[in-house]
């Protein structure tokens, strides 16, 4: 039963860490290209 | 519209898609007679091991694309197939390490098929080596592509491994057909599918993870510049 958990865990954490960190890296560089896009709006007026 | 539309289907698809394989793991196929409930790792250890060929399949043709067009678009499918393939792959590995302890009584066996996967595995993981150790974009890519297509060779010898060596992995399609149960089957398939649209998700996002930073690196040059 412990090897049946340990295998179940430890494949959805990997899994999900990296769902996890693709997110999250998707969601800070949406925020980063927003502000540099209204950076560069400020520029142009 | 059309990005946020593919987005939003493979995601559905790929989480109903696990808790349907997760339930059916549990619930509907039988319990083992021989190993008990360790054989239910074999539901997430068959799709884990499956994929990552389909991710490196992905590689190999995208690179002779790349070769072929020097489209640049190819080339970011195909680093990101590798991550992706490779985080799959990691999660093979483990998962294949702890079914080995209670069947063959041992953590790790040098036999065809685990050496073999680990060596894909190495493989693959020299691509990540190798994108990150050029600079120049073009010169990456296709030093990556020409890398990308050698490497595949890796899959058909893990995948063929069982049949052209002696060895202790089981084999699941035999000449007398599959050998395992109809419920058994349907739940692995389930699973399978289920695994390849978490694939196609991650495939996709990570190439938008890619694009994003390009778009981000051209807007922070035009305010510099």
């Amino acid at each position: 039963m412990s090897y049946f958990v340990a295998a179940y865990f430890a494949a959805w954490l990997i899994l999900f860490l990296y769902v996890f960190y693709i997110e999250r890296k998707l969601s800070v560089l949406g925020k980063d290209l927003k502000h540099l896009k209204d950076i560069v709006k400020r520029k142009k007026s | 519209m059309r990005e946020g539309f593919v987005k939003r289907i493979l995601g559905i698809a790929s989480f109903v898609g696990i808790f349907a394989s997760l339930y059916m793991a549990f619930f509907y196929a039988p319990l083992d007679k021989n190993l008990g409930v360790v054989q239910k790792i074999f539901y997430i250890h068959f799709p884990v091991a499956i994929v990552p060929y389909i991710a490196f399949f992905v590689v190999f043709v995208t690179s002779i694309l790349y070769l072929k067009t020097r489209d640049g678009k190819w080339s970011k499918i195909a680093y990101a197939s590798v991550e992706v393939g490779l985080v799959i792959d990691t999660a093979l590995l483990v998962t294949g390490t702890i079914f080995d302890k209670p069947t063959w009584g041992v953590w790790w066996v040098w036999e065809p098929r685990l050496t073999t996967s680990l060596i894909m595995w190495l493989l693959y993981a020299g691509y990540l080596m190798l994108h990150f150790s050029v600079d120049e974009i073009e010169k990456r890519s296709r030093l990556t592509a020409v890398y990308g297509i050698v490497a595949f060779i890796s899959v058909p010898i893990s995948f063929m491994s069982i049949r052209w060596w002696r060895t202790a992995h089981p084999l699941l399609i035999t000449p007398k057909g599959i050998a395992l149960d109809t419920p058994m089957w349907v739940t692995t398939l389930v699973f399978l599918v289920s695994m390849t649209f978490l694939y196609a998700y991650l495939l996709r996002q990570r190439v938008n993870v890619i694009n994003l930073q390009e778009e981000i690196q051209d807007l922070k040059d035009e305010v510099e510049g």
